[in-house]
């Protein structure tokens, strides 16, 4: 039978059938009609017109098909399988992991760690290998790469964000885990495969620090930390075949001869390293230091960065770590909106008030302290005294003068020099008995370590241990282990330089900043030791202040900078240019006078 | 198509994602019993057009999903899967050839059924997730199911399939932008 049928395409999109209907008899008219492709509608409607004996007019869809056009590609691993190689899709390692596990063992999983592509892989192909992949737990599984803990669900992002990253800068907030998400990474490039020899530069009280986590949360990688003479160095730059080699930052700046391989007799060539890794990486903000001269200097492949404070003082420290991770994205000047678009893809900064909601609070109080009347009386005198001294030099005053004024009234702050007396030291023994008696410990920071021993001589009876520049390297664990072991030991008293950066301090609830520091990303590294993933309790943390002296006129500049410095992440561009004090602000803290006038500057 | 030649067990997921403005895009991903891809298509976005909305009436969906992208993708692929997974009962229509088609269970908490298929469904009572097959023998099935919950969650490549076909949507959504500006 030969039917008449009608075409329509797809430009009667839209029609309505009674226009369909009134359309049909204008269109062109085909031959046959291709039955598979007609519908139950037309071939009733053909059905009906049969049965009234007319000559049926049939219309049908010719066009019905969907043009489909479709992407895709065998993947690696498929080629492999299609040509038989089906073993090189798994180690030994993973078979056995399979034949001892069963499905028992699993648990069913609503959240899945993806790792996705870093936007510097730009082809459609090579974007989907990375979101083909299946997440990061079942990566592990398979490597069966277990955890001494749980991690959070965050710290599964900090290791996605990581692994599949040529350049990346981890940028979280002290106490958030930035330690193991960077070994867990490292680990899970070392087992794929990707990193035969990783580089990790800490600052030198932190190597041990490093080695105890390593041992934690990869315990089968090899470690090895560059230390002892030359040549024992030399051995280990160059011979060692651990996966992960620990340097402090003065190693890497002493041996960079060895890394480069000059200094050897034949000539071996540098040292190149699948991934290097910095922590405390604003210890090279200076792009025209030594230290960054070095690091960037070693051949690597890979480069990240851990840092709590990539801006420590200013929005050009991200350029100078970026001088490392990825040179040329940033430069120093930048505006902090831009800044912050250029690096977005490659800096990842989490805080403890947006991903630890379970994270005990921190309770953060400012206590002005009047100074005793011998001790105000003191602070009167040196003040004016200085102030009189800095305006009679008039225009040659110099930064470094208006700084040591403030330097020996901030002294003064803590310990009258002549009688001894100290409002502070009273205060925080007061303090500090309450501490005891909650039955938790208690960290003390100051900028000077003779305030330090002379709160030691007053603090006998709470056990006082000391964590400062001059306890020798080699004693500064025994002191913390002390701390956190010994039930007489109530309160360790550091130095901001010493003892604020890298240590694990969770099990003391009280922090006291018995002076301030010049820049609150360092109050916030020493507060976060004891604010941190692990802390059993509150964390009350008191600041110090001598009511009407420079310590207030100083927490009131620092105050308003102190909310500022998200601002290249967060897209603010009222970031300031300075984190801590700048020159002008230091000189604001006086009144200075000079016969010209106000001195406003400072060589 | 070969691949299924092989003592190993792979597996094919049948997905698609559907944007109002953009149309159905369907994506088959393909992975071995370890949950690693081994070979990925996905179409380009189809619109039905009116005529064919009207045409098809409430079949409309099942023949795009199985007859059109389900079976195209199937083609398309050089693995031939020992079975294929899919959600969305609506490709069902995959089922007519050789390769068995099971339907998971949706995340119930995204708002997915867990109801049983209509017509002659029998759920994997040794799967610890919901899955209906239409074989008789279904302990072959139930083994390399198993197998491959050992490294993944079965339903999990589903959303692998909607992360990928998001991502070449919006790579092609810039280029357009792109090309636009310039």
């Amino acid at each position: 039978m030969t039917l008449r049928s009608t075409s329509l395409d797809d430009a009667s999109d839209g029609v309505s059938l009674s226009e369909m209907a009134i359309q049909l008899p204008q269109v062109e008219v085909a031959s046959s009609i291709d039955l598979a492709q007609s519908t139950a509608t037309v071939e009733q409607s053909w059905d009906r017109e049969q049965l009234a004996g007319e000559t049926p007019v049939v219309a049908s869809l010719s066009t019905v098909g969907f043009s489909l056009r479709t992407f895709g590609r065998l993947l690696p691993e498929g080629q492999s399988r299609l040509a038989g190689d089906r073993s090189s899709n798994r180690s030994p390692d993973e078979s056995k992991v399979r034949r001892t596990r069963t499905r028992r063992e699993r648990s069913p999983r609503k959240r899945y760690t993806r790792i996705r592509p870093p936007s510097d892989v730009v082809k459609l192909e090579d974007r989907l290998q990375y979101l083909l992949q299946p997440p990061l737990e079942a990566l592990l599984e398979a490597k069966s790469l277990r955890f001494p803990f749980h991690p959070f669900p965050y710290q599964l992002d900090g290791i996605a964000f990581l692994y599949p990253r040529r350049h990346a800068v981890l940028a979280d907030e002290m106490g958030l885990g930035k330690t193991m998400q960077a070994i867990s990474a490292i680990r899970l490039l070392a087992h794929s495969g990707q990193t035969r020899r990783a580089l990790l530069v800490c600052p030198k009280p932190l190597v041990t620090n490093w080695q105890r986590e390593l041992a934690t949360w990869a315990p089968e990688l090899s470690v090895v930390v560059v230390e002892g003479s030359q040549t024992q160095r030399q051995f280990v730059w160059r011979q060692s075949t651990a996966v992960v080699t620990i340097a402090n930052y003065e190693s890497v700046v002493r041996d960079q001869s060895i890394i480069a391989g000059d200094s050897l007799p034949e000539d071996a060539g540098p040292l190149a390293f699948d991934l290097v890794v910095l922590d405390e990486s604003q210890r090279i903000k200076n792009s025209r230091g030594a230290t960054s001269h070095a690091v960037r200097s070693i051949e690597r492949d890979r480069s990240w960065a851990l840092t709590g404070t990539p801006i420590e003082n200013s929005v050009d420290d991200l350029a100078g770590i970026f001088d490392f991770v990825s040179p040329g994205v940033v430069r120093p000047g930048m505006k902090p909106r831009l800044m912050g678009q250029a690096v977005r893809d490659s800096v990842l900064r989490r805080t403890k008030d947006r991903v630890l909601t379970d994270l005990p609070p921190k309770i953060v109080r400012d206590e002005q302290i009047d100074l005793s009347p011998k001790q105000w009386e003191t602070y009167q005198r040196a003040e004016q005294e200085g102030v009189i001294e800095l305006g009679g030099m008039g225009s040659q005053v110099t930064i470094q003068h208006v700084f040591e004024l403030v330097l020996r009234l901030k002294q003064i702050c803590n310990f009258d020099p002549v009688a001894g007396d100290s409002s502070k030291a009273e205060r925080l023994e007061a303090e500090l008995e309450e501490c005891v008696a909650s039955g938790r410990k208690a960290i003390v920071f100051s900028q000077w370590v003779e305030s330090i021993q002379q709160l030691t001589k007053r603090l006998q009876r709470f056990g006082p241990l000391e964590y400062h520049g001059r306890v020798p390297h080699r004693q500064r664990d025994g002191v913390i282990e002390q701390f956190r072991s010994d039930p007489n030991s109530h309160v360790i008293l550091m130095s901001y330089g010493a003892g604020s950066v890298g240590l694990n301090l969770q099990f003391a609830g009280y922090v006291f900043l018995f002076d301030r520091w010049w820049n609150p990303a360092v109050e916030d590294q020493a507060i976060n030791r004891a604010h941190r993933i692990g802390a059993a309790g509150p964390v009350t943390v008191t600041r110090m202040i001598a009511a009407g002296t420079i310590e207030q006129r100083i927490d009131d500049v620092l105050a308003q900078k102190r909310e500022l410095f998200a601002s290249v992440f967060d897209d603010d561009s009222r970031a300031p240019t300075s984190y801590g004090l700048t020159r002008g602000e230091l000189l604001s803290l006086f009144d200075l006078q000079s016969p010209e006038g106000p001195v406003r500057d400072a060589a | 198509m070969n691949g299924s030649d092989t003592t190993e067990p792979t597996f094919g997921y049948l997905d698609i994602l559907e944007d109002a403005a953009l149309g159905t895009t369907g994506g088959y991903l393909i992975v071995s019993a370890t949950g690693r891809p081994l070979e990925f298509h996905c179409t380009a976005p189809v619109a039905p057009s009116r005529a064919q909305q009207i045409l098809f009436g409430p079949t409309l969906r099942p023949h795009l999903l199985g007859e059109q992208i389900g079976a195209t993708l199937v083609e398309r692929a050089q693995i031939s899967p020992s079975v294929i997974l899919a959600v969305d009962a609506d490709f069902v229509g995959v089922s007519d050839r050789q390769t068995p088609l099971l339907l998971v269970a949706g995340d119930q908490e995204a708002g997915d059924q867990d109801a049983p298929p209509r017509g002659d469904w029998k759920r994997l009572t040794e799967c610890d997730q919901s899955v209906w097959h239409a074989q008789h023998d279904a302990q072959p099935i139930a083994e390399w199911l198993s197998l491959l919950s050992v490294s993944i969650d079965i339903a999990e490549p589903f959303e692998r399939i909607r992360e990928a076909i998001r991502e070449a949507q919006r790579l092609g959504q810039e280029g357009t932008a792109e090309r636009d500006a310039a």
